[in-house]
């Protein structure tokens, strides 16, 4: 199950994304709702109740709907706690294992109930066009009918504009990996990538690219994300992990004079947001901010040089880890949002 | 649902086998692709301006396209398989690919390893394989 854990009370905000508010009593107690803040929309696979003193209650949320004790639970997973074991209700099926005596051992009164949340386990959705125009956004949570350590053919575009990523050879494509509650691509280090043809379109000015990764270390170059050339990196964009000090750098046009970069820990699954916005190239590592660079008056279309995920361009610097979601806005999305992204994906991947 | 691609193989091959291998791929696993599975360069100094000696490749397999691989492999070394080959499980074959990889090393210059493919990790120390066989990744210096 997921490690995504809050601990909650009645009528208190739990974080950004979900809020318990209170209501107005009805007869029998307080009617609770879960309230979705903009940026992203919780949903909940499975919530932890304690009901500490009455029968009755009505508890409304975004997938969870509990009328009374014994009553169906619509959409997903309800366990209640503070028996000899936990009784869990199948999504849409009804809870028969509480009565009303349960509830009246927890407490004889019934003049004033309550009702207290106790754990709340959730996979939440990331949204990135709440926060700019998107250009392409992957998420390999999408890939279905494939089991782990299958070779995944394809990378489907979820921005609506078909820049989808695929590999026609068997042998090279990544393979799937499950993390919890999330799938992400792990790439051998040898020839894996997924890629797709050069389109101008693909090397927007200004950018803001995220990236959920982990790096397991092959020596010298690697590469998660290019839409550079081949091996000089002269033109376009792209990321590069560099191994002899640690680091991991946002690219534009050249390696040594422009590049934003952070140190980057191997193995440790991260949160990657780079930002272009001329002349300023930023980074941030788990919303560490970076150290900045500045590339004056934009950087070089690469004429013909295909996007491409898990390597370089040119059968070279090729990626050993995983690679989660990726999304590229085509605009130099805001510090605030910034924040939000991180928080929206952390909350999601569970990272940091 | 567990994976039908059970087996990683990742393999050193010398340049000038390359052809022929992708060839066979083109014939027995990637069936009607007209693109070389095998094309990542390596060559002892580790720069690119200098010619590959040696190309390599990872990918994974099930067990029947790995038997059909290692029977080309086995062929191609002419390294004497045991009688019971067809009876045995995966980590037989394994282990008996492990006792003849020196020997098929020095007949036909490729190196290979294979190991379990359970959920797509890759555990391989890669780094180490292109040590023990002497040859680097072809990169630019930057």
């Amino acid at each position: 199950m997921s490690d995504y854990i809050y601990k909650i009370d009645e009528n208190k905000s739990i974080d950004n994304s979900v809020k318990l508010l209170d209501y107005p009593p009805t007869r029998f107690g307080p009617r609770l709702k879960y309230k979705r803040q903009r940026g992203f929309r919780a949903r909940l696979n499975k919530l932890t109740c304690s009901i500490t003193t009455h029968p009755y209650y009505t508890l409304i949320g975004p997938s969870v709907q509990l009328n009374k004790v014994g009553a169906t639970v619509v959409g997903k997973n309800l366990t209640f706690i503070g028996q000899a074991s936990p009784l869990i209700a199948p999504v849409g099926k009804t809870i028969t294992g509480i009565n009303r005596n349960f509830f009246s051992a927890l407490s004889p009164s019934l003049l004033k109930p309550s009702v207290q949340i106790l754990g709340l386990q959730g996979n939440f959705q990331f949204h990135p066009q709440d926060y700019g125009s998107v250009l392409f956004h992957y998420d390999p949570n999408d890939i279905t009918g494939s089991s782990p350590g299958d070779p995944v053919l394809s990378l489907l575009d979820k921005s609506g504009n078909g820049w989808h990523l695929a590999q026609a050879t068997t042998t090279k494509r990544p393979t799937l990996v499950v993390d919890g509650l999330n799938k992400l691509l792990e790439f051998d280090g040898v020839d894996d990538n997924l890629g797709r043809a050069h389109n101008v379109a693909l090397e927007p000015n200004p950018m803001t690219l995220c990236m959920v990764l982990t790096i397991n270390g092959p020596a010298n170059f690697a590469q998660p994300i290019s839409k550079m050339n081949g091996s000089s990196w002269t033109q376009g964009w792209g990321l590069s992990w560099y191994s002899a000090d640690n680091t991991l750098r946002f690219m534009l046009d050249n390696p040594n004079n422009n590049n934003a970069r952070e140190t980057f820990p191997v193995s440790n699954k991260c949160i990657l947001v780079v930002r272009y916005n001329d002349p300023n190239m930023e980074i941030w590592l788990n919303n560490i901010y970076g150290i900045s660079d500045t590339l004056v008056g934009g950087y070089t279309s690469t004429p013909f040089n295909s996007l491409s995920l898990g390597s370089g361009n040119n059968d070279n610097y090729f990626w050993k880890g995983r690679i989660g979601e990726i999304v590229m806005w085509n605009q130099a999305i805001n510090d605030t949002n910034i924040g939000n992204i991180f928080t929206a994906l952390n909350n999601k991947w569970n990272i940091y | 649902m567990a994976t039908e691609y059970s087996n990683r193989l990742t393999m050193i091959v010398p340049a000038n086998r390359v052809p022929a291998l992708n060839a066979w791929f083109k014939n027995n696993i990637d069936v009607g692709s007209t693109l070389d599975n095998i094309t990542v360069p390596l060559n002892v100094s580790g720069d690119e301006t200098d010619v590959p000696s040696h190309y390599w490749f990872s990918g994974v397999f099930t067990d029947s396209q790995m038997d059909l691989f290692l029977g080309r492999l086995i062929q191609q070394a002419n390294v004497i398989p045991p009688d019971d080959w067809n009876s045995r499980s995966r980590q037989q074959k394994k282990d008996w690919v492990a006792s003849v990889k020196q020997s098929v090393i020095d007949k036909i210059g490729v190196r290979i390893f294979i190991t379990d493919n359970i959920d797509g990790s890759v555990t391989d120390n890669l780094d180490q394989i292109l040590v023990e066989h002497g040859v680097k990744r072809r990169q630019k210096p930057h």
